[in-house]
């Protein structure tokens, strides 16, 4: 009996002492230490952030070895982009659809009067045209490199996808053009009728009478509100101008890290200026009555002119006061 | 709506123009960077192992006999 127990406790030693095959490191054939390679790569990876060699081929960055901030660029393009880009804009709608179906349109409070009054000229109208259409090409090409890969493939196949998305690319970088002149006209051409002004701040205060429906507060030819929007679509442009030039013409300023950079910046500023024109689409079409026509034919009925921009209207007649038979101003 | 179209047209025109030249001046990675020692063809696809690789790598009867190695080792000479 006390053999059988000894020679069992032998076993169980010998076994649970003698180390797992898979544990065993195995043999290199040219009897390198892979283990301490990689420590050496880790302080190559930590003193210079990536691992380059040399290449005798024009193309140098593929002398790159590792570089793994691009880990962090995937996780960024494949999760946080979509989940951000997804919020905003399922967001964005649904706060749109649900003010609508509390509040409703702005409507009209006093029936029109049938004077019209000039309220953008075809200058305007035409660089705020040629600035949306841009807009909204950039605006689809650009969620189908967010959304594409998963809300489109699946419909049309991968085939007619890797075309389109092709095209999408051709598109994006054209139409960049005519929304970075659009862009730049529209700052030159109202910048000195969206600075800060003296009705701003009870605008504000009053939500712009949004919330009410016989609430005016009085304001000049742009209200706070859009003031707010002009400077947001300017900065957010101006953003999204500088780091796309620096993408349309890739590696001439910034190596990798810096075109993934960019790639953060663009489409994270991208994202949050689609969702802040739906805002801007909703109330320039079904969100006020009247709107849409200052930018479809230049003119607003003279009802809608006293209601929302009554300092306007005001400042208007007393030029006319002053230059009789100026266009476009109401009459007394 | 005159306007409108106008707008369009005139966003449809300038991306058509800059487009263009800049489509003219700017080359895919795989002309820019191509060399006659390396490029066999002037398709994309054309490479050492023919325009109809699947992508797919195969072993021969006679690779699948030899040993592969168990693991890659970084910064060999």
């Amino acid at each position: 009996m006390r053999v059988t127990v000894a020679a069992l406790a032998l076993a169980v030693t010998l076994t649970c002492g003698m180390p797992a095959p898979a544990q065993v490191a195995p043999a290199s054939p040219t009897g390198s230490n892979p283990i301490a390679q990689s420590v050496a790569e880790d302080q190559v990876l930590k003193a210079e952030g990536r691992a380059k060699g040399t290449v005798r081929i024009p193309d140098q960055k593929e002398a790159i070895l590792e570089q793994p901030q691009g880990r962090r660029y995937q996780t960024y393009h494949e999760h946080v982009l979509p989940w951000l880009g997804g919020v905003v804009i399922v967001g964005v709608l649904l706060a749109l659809g649900l003010f609508y179906w509390r509040r409703g349109a702005v409507e009209l409070e006093f029936p029109p009067t049938g004077i019209k009054i000039e309220r953008f000229g075809a200058g305007e109208r035409l660089m705020h045209w040629m600035t949306a259409t841009s807009f909204i090409v950039l605006a689809i090409t650009g969620l189908n490199y967010v959304f594409g890969k998963r809300l489109l493939m699946p419909l049309i196949g991968p085939e007619a996808f890797a075309i389109w998305s092709q095209w999408a690319k051709f598109l994006h970088n054209a139409f960049a053009w005519p929304f970075m002149l659009g862009l730049i006209t529209m700052f030159i051409v109202w910048v000195k009728g969206n600075l800060p002004d003296r009705y701003d701040r009870e605008w504000l205060r009053r939500m712009g009478g949004l919330l009410s429906h016989h609430d005016h507060p009085p304001a000049l030819r742009f209200n706070a509100g859009q003031k707010l929007m002009f400077w947001v679509v300017v900065l957010a442009g101006g953003v999204l101008i500088a780091s796309g030039l620096a993408l349309l013409f890739p590696f001439t300023v910034f190596d990798i890290n810096g075109m993934q950079l960019l790639q953060y910046v663009h489409g994270i500023v991208a994202t949050l200026l689609v969702g802040l024109i739906l805002g801007h689409i909703y109330i320039g079409t079904i969100g006020i009555q009247g709107a849409f026509d200052a930018m479809k034919y230049g003119y607003v009925d003279l009802a809608w002119a006293k209601e929302h921009h009554s300092a306007w209207v005001q400042q208007l007649q007393s030029k006319r006061e002053r230059r009789p038979g100026l266009r476009g101003l109401p009459p007394e | 709506m005159r306007i409108i179209l106008a707008g369009i047209f005139l966003s449809v025109l300038i991306a058509a123009a800059v487009g263009y030249g800049l489509f003219s001046t700017q080359k895919p990675i795989y002309e820019a960077f191509a060399r006659p020692s390396v490029r066999l063809g002037r398709e994309a696809g054309d490479n050492l192992v023919g325009p109809d690789w699947s992508g797919l790598y195969k072993t021969t009867p006679q690779q699948a006999r030899t040993p592969q190695p168990s693991s890659i080792v970084v910064g060999e000479d």
